[in-house]
């Protein structure tokens, strides 16, 4: 319940605080936020199986979105930016869909 | 999960082997690594760096939600910003406006007083000023109003420049001394134009309904406009495509000087 605690604080310092990100980093908030989803929500589901390793979901959530943003970044520099963006977020938006659909069977019928 | 036959079995292709790609996805859509570090030291529950990291994920979420929300009205607010500046721009010309309207008033007063011109060409002067626009003027006169037609899906029911135009040089031929488009005083150096989808008399953009004002000899006005060839225009414009317009009295009127005339020459006094 701590982890959730903390997701919410996090939400309210951001949406309070407004950190301003660099300017050149800006673009690739919205894939990093979809990266950190999909980690978040392995991490979820690795839980409810009882199978949760916080260390496998600090290295999972971090190389997420340095390598998400990497993809995007090197699609930028050679042309394919928005397709590679497009390509990253399909993936994830897949994995994200399994992990959640494999929690919603998990709550709903454990 | 459907069982895998070992690679290399030629009958290890299975039906569904082009899918690959999506079945990776779901199959490791939860992280083998779990189940490994499961498989190794046993399931082990939260560190100390589960909160700093859901932490992290939530700042960026809030921050994400937040620009959104900052940027989401962003192209109202760029209207909202330019209808702002066009209010301030005008108001700021209608200010120079009356001031360029005072100070010619109080240039002709010094000049009058300092008795530049020989009383000729002072008489001369007030003469013209009234005709010319440079003058305000008093006097009965005669309200012609003028507007779109009011079914708009009529091609033509739109006024334009030209039918003011033709309005004004109707009035002008029935006898009127001083003429005024929604308050803007018509002088010898008047535009009146299209601009965009507006009339603009002076390069300042007038809202229908349209009123000319004219002094003058209200009934003989009246009388005359219908067989000016301002009056015929207005009343084909009517007939064939519904554009209203009215031509009443108006009592007494004042129109105020056109502060736009310029100066080209000038030479001092003394």
């Amino acid at each position: 319940m701590i982890a959730i605690f903390g997701l919410i604080v996090g939400i309210v310092l951001g949406v309070v605080l407004q950190p301003t990100l660099p300017p050149q980093l800006q673009p690739y908030l919205p894939i990093a936020i979809v990266a950190a989803l999909d980690a978040v929500c392995g991490g979820l589901r690795a839980y409810l199986d009882r199978i949760f390793d916080d260390k496998v979901f600090v290295v999972s959530f971090i190389s997420n979105v340095l390598i998400a943003a990497l993809i995007v970044w090197v699609g930028d520099l050679i042309g394919v930016g928005t397709q590679l963006s497009t390509a990253v977020v399909v993936v994830l938006g897949i994995r994200i869909f399994t992990n959640v659909a494999a929690i919603r069977r998990k709550l709903f019928h454990a | 999960m459907c069982p895998q036959l070992p690679l290399g079995d030629p009958a290890s292709r299975r039906l569904d082997a082009s899918m690959d790609l999506l079945n990776n996805l779901r199959r490791d859509a939860l992280d083998p690594s779990y189940a490994d570090a499961a498989q190794q030291h046993g399931p082990r529950r939260r560190g100390s760096v589960l909160f700093p990291a859901l932490l992290v994920v939530g700042v960026l979420l809030g921050l994400a939600v937040a620009s959104t929300m900052r940027t989401a009205p962003a192209a109202a607010q760029e209207r909202r910003a330019v209808i702002d500046r066009i209010t301030a721009t005008e108001s700021r010309l209608d200010e120079l406006r009356r001031q360029a309207a005072s100070l010619n008033r109080e240039t002709r007063e010094l000049r009058r007083s300092a008795g530049a011109l020989t009383p000729t060409q002072q008489r001369r002067a007030d003469q013209l000023g009234p005709t010319t626009g440079a003058d305000s003027v008093a006097g009965p006169a005669v309200r012609l109003m003028v507007d779109d037609g009011a079914d708009t899906g009529v091609k033509g029911s739109r006024v334009v420049d030209a039918d003011l135009r033709m309005a004004a040089n109707g009035l002008w031929a029935a006898g009127a001394e001083a003429v005024s488009i929604n308050g803007h005083r018509l002088s010898a150096r008047t535009a009146i134009r299209n601009a965009g989808g507006a009339i603009t008399v002076d390069y300042r953009s007038l809202t229908r309904p349209y009123t000319l004002e004219a002094i003058g000899n209200a009934n003989a006005i009246k009388g005359r406009f219908a067989a000016t060839d301002g009056g015929r225009w207005l009343a084909g414009l009517k007939q064939h495509y519904g554009v209203q317009w009215s031509l009443d009295d108006a009592g007494q009127v004042t129109l105020p000087p056109d502060p736009g005339l310029g100066v080209e020459h000038a030479t001092a006094v003394r």
